[in-house]
């Protein structure tokens, strides 16, 4: 559904997108990571046609989106980040501009409007000026406006960008509503672990390029054949870490308070085994469980930090 | 999805009924409402009143009286007011990329274009509708020709149109609200009181640009005697007669709308490039050459029936006569050359340095060509150079130039002698050297330097030239001073051109300052040597640099094809 070949975003002697490839089929979910001046922005533009590339092919849906903006747009819906709305419109006139602007028909809004806004939770303000609305709100309503015309594919710039915890929990639940519903979706964030909730594949973007890409339970099992285990003890966890550093196949150890967490190299039998030596030496273990790697450990273990 | 039927559409055209929701709020309304009625009702009813009460005028004559007064108010609302709305407007909507919502939408650009033309105005065209009744009872108490008034009415409002236009392109073009805002004001300060003013010389066609001749043509001269016949009126309603454009004589109303019409088209162009693509070049290359042969026409247009007519010229200059003492045909040749070098001039700068590439973009250009298997860059590319552009557009200004020195020659008022070859080549060789300049200067360094060293090398000796001058009367060694300004050399070749004019009686000649007349040639020969010496010093550069930054980017850029 996305597909970019080699693509180059210059901004004067800087490159911001240094011949980046990547293809995302259609219903995928694709979170895009990087430190900020990464790229993402940029490469997120170039695909909302918002952005002429320097060079490179980018498609979506197999449409040029240098050589036919017009069709690709038919497509797409965008949320850039701290997504602006007009200060001086209610909500539903809002939403009512970009129905009318994308085509809709009058009656066919009005049930769109409602929908949308029930969507992302915003009845209670419906009539409220956009500008009176707090962040969080706006984005909310920002991602009704994208939804509006049901797009087929999603570019989200930092969708939860300066949110609040709670405001972050319910973009987070929105998102991963719309994964299910089958739309092809490119996100960008800095919140990595939300991101496992509902991308199946990501891309790791450090200085314009591309340096992994796939689907992420892939990626880990490529990245590290050990397993992480966290445990969580009655007593000072120093002593579990002082009893844990002198088995086999422990590294990485890290104790704090009540929790000791280790990197494990071995199977199931071995994690069982190391359970019985904790226990037969004293330790009183509260729980014992093996942490499910995520987005974080593999932004974290791929170190991507330079920026362009 | 289904798209409305364009003829009906302004009216649903989200982009306009988003600012009427947002401008037309009853707070809104009422508040400015309120100041416009009752700004309105003064202004008739201080000219209505007095002229019946005080000085017996009857009342279909004081009604005819305040319909200057109610269009002076209708005037602010929608040319500085509106002007403003929409230069602000569309810059906060870039500044907040809310621009960028509208750029995604499937509507065409034209559509929105023309949402934003009527829509950010849309609380001041409100503001205009509250002062047609005021307008209503004048024109019903005075009988004034309602045809007049249409006719009027026409001109007011492409004029209106052309101002809120230059708004929309002063917020495409500009970063910053407030500044779109002060650039746009600029703007109609230019072009309502500026350049207005080169009409006294022949240059008519930016008296038309405003509302000034139709306003005073078609209202002054219906007011009843003892109103409005002070001498600027007078002039003013003398200029609302049939232009001169070539050979012909254009409708005044006729006339202002080519040039409206014109300009209106320019910038139309200009904002419809932006909205495709804000980095875009304000024109590309063949739109930039098509605006200024438009503009070398108008100019022609205006120059040629002064010197091939006797009767215009003396219609035109006739004015400047009655201003000052008798003017002989040579100095007016000498004033009108002048003053189509500046236009001529000041609009090969503005499309030089409109669509000559940056550095950054030449490059970025070089890069995806040569991504896509070609070797250059295609010529009507924002990348490509501007060099090509630079020599068609010389070819032109040649003809623009050459044609009324020709002209002026045929018509046996202002020569004795055909001017001499020589000197005819050097004005050219003069001006195609300080275009190539200016050309490669802007296309190797880029517009900061560009212009940062313009103002050192053109504007500071002009200053120095002014007080070497003025100050110690030191003219042959201020000319060279002031040689490297453009306009000062240019100066002094048209004053060797003019060698072979009509002497003026007793002050031959008078064309340069006396001082000046015999170092003339050896002036002329240093400007040549310095413009020469510039030009090709930094076409060779260029060229110098395009090498390696063709080699550098074919290193660096593998072709698509080739992987």
């Amino acid at each position: 559904m996305i597909e970019t070949k080699e693509i180059r975003v210059d901004y004067g002697d800087v490159h911001a997108v240094a011949d980046l490839t990547v293809s995302i089929p259609t219903g995928e979910v694709y979170g895009l990571i990087g430190p900020n001046g990464a790229g993402k922005t940029s490469l997120i533009r170039v695909l909302a046609t918002l952005l002429k590339p320097t060079y490179g092919d980018a498609r979506i849906a197999n449409i040029d989106v240098v050589e036919e903006p017009a069709r690709v747009r038919r497509l797409l819906g965008y949320m850039p980040d701290l997504a602006p709305v007009y200060e001086d419109l209610r909500c539903w006139e809002f939403l009512d501009l970009f129905g009318a602007a994308y085509f809709v028909s009058r009656r066919e809004r009005r049930r769109r409007i409602d929908a949308c806004i029930d969507q992302v939770g915003l009845q209670s303000k419906r009539q409220a000026i956009a500008g009176t609305l707090s962040l969080g709100m706006k984005q909310r309503l920002v991602l009704a406006k994208t939804l509006l015309p049901d797009p087929e594919v999603l570019l989200l710039d930092e969708p939860a960008s300066g949110l609040d915890p709670m405001a972050r929990i319910d973009m987070r639940n929105m998102i991963r509503d719309l994964a299910h519903s089958g739309k092809t979706i490119l996100i960008s964030s800095h919140i990595l672990n939300e991101l496992s909730e509902f991308c199946g594949s990501i891309g790791i973007m450090e200085k314009g390029r591309l340096i992994l890409s796939g689907r992420i339970d892939e990626i880990l099992a490529n990245l590290s054949h050990k397993k992480r285990i966290v445990v969580e003890t009655l007593d000072p966890a120093a002593r579990a870490a002082e009893v844990l550093s002198g088995l086999d196949g422990v590294s990485s150890c890290k104790a704090e308070a009540l929790r000791v967490e280790f990197d494990l190299e071995g199977d199931e039998n071995d994690v069982a085994e190391l359970l019985r030596s904790l226990v037969d030496r004293g330790i009183r273990i509260k729980a014992f469980y093996e942490r499910q790697q995520g987005v974080e450990d593999i932004f974290l273990q791929i170190g991507a930090k330079e920026v362009s | 999805m289904t798209r409305p039927r364009f003829g009906t559409s302004m009216f649903v055209n989200p982009i306009w009924l988003k600012s009427a929701r947002a401008r037309l709020r009853w707070k809104h309304v009422i508040s400015w409402g309120t100041v416009t009625v009752s700004l309105t009702a003064f202004v008739f009813m201080i000219i209505y009143m007095n002229m019946t009460e005080q000085m017996g005028a009857t009342a279909a004559a004081a009604a005819k009286a305040a319909l200057p007064g109610i269009v002076v108010v209708q005037a602010t609302i929608l040319m500085v007011l509106g002007t403003g709305a929409v230069a602000s407007g569309i810059a906060q909507e870039r500044d907040d990329r809310l621009i960028d919502y509208q750029r995604l939408t499937p509507m065409s650009p034209t559509s929105k274009i023309l949402g934003y033309l009527f829509g950010l105005p849309v609380r001041e065209y409100f503001l205009f509708a509250l002062t047609l009744p005021f307008l209503a009872v004048a024109v019903a108490i005075s009988g004034f020709s309602l045809f007049t008034l249409a006719h009027f009415y026409v001109v007011f409002f492409t004029s209106v149109w052309v101002y809120h236009m230059t708004g929309l392109v002063a917020g495409m073009l500009s970063t910053r609200p407030r500044f779109a805002s002060m650039l746009s004001m600029g703007f109609v300060l230019v072009l309502y009181f500026a350049l207005p003013n080169l009409s006294r010389i022949g240059i008519t066609y930016f008296e038309f640009l405003t509302i000034r001749p139709t306003f005073f043509g078609l209202l002054q001269q219906e007011l009843p005697q003892g109103i409005g016949d002070s001498a600027p009126v007078l002039a003013g309603i003398d200029t609302f007669r049939d232009v001169p454009f070539f050979n012909l004589f254009l409708h005044p109303t006729v006339y202002t709308l080519l040039v409206q019409g014109f300009l209106l088209c320019v910038m139309f162009v200009v904002v419809h490039r932006k909205w495709r693509n804000q980095s875009n070049h304000a024109l590309s290359k063949i739109q930039a050459l098509a605006v200024y042969s438009g503009v070398l026409a108008f100019a022609l247009a205006s120059v040629w029936p002064i010197i091939a007519d006797a009767g215009v010229r003396q219609q035109v200059f006739g004015a400047l006569e009655r201003r000052g003492p008798g003017m002989h045909p040579t100095e007016s040749l000498l004033i009108l050359l002048l003053v189509l070098f500046m236009i001529v001039g000041a609009a090969f700068f503005v499309v030089i340095l409109g669509a000559t590439p940056s550095r950054h973009t030449a490059i970025e250009g070089l890069r995806r060509a040569h991504k896509h298997g070609r070797r250059r860059v295609r010529l009507n590319s924002d990348a490509a150079s501007s060099l090509p552009l630079t020599i068609v557009m010389l070819g032109l200004t040649f003809v623009a130039l050459v044609t009324p020195l020709r002209l002026a020659q045929h018509s046996g008022m202002f020569f004795i002698d055909p001017p001499s070859l020589m000197s005819t080549l050097s004005f050219i060789v003069l001006l195609g050297a300080i275009a190539l300049f200016m050309q490669g200067f802007r296309e190797r360094c880029g517009l900061r330097v560009f212009l940062i060293t313009i103002f050192l090398l053109w504007i500071v000796p002009w200053f120095a030239m002014t007080i070497m001058f003025s100050a110690q009367n030191a003219w042959i060694a201020g000319a060279y001073v002031g040689l490297p300004c453009p306009p000062v050399a240019v100066w002094i070749a048209i004053g060797t051109i003019l060698e072979s004019a009509t002497p003026v009686p007793g002050r031959s000649p008078e064309y340069l300052i006396p001082e000046l007349v015999q170092s003339r040639h050896a002036l002329l020969t240093t400007s040549l040597v310095l413009y020469g010496a510039l030009a090709a010093g930094m076409q060779f550069e260029l060229w110098r640099w395009k090498r390696r930054a063709h080699s550098s980017v074919r290193l660096a850029t593998p072709a698509l094809t080739e992987r």
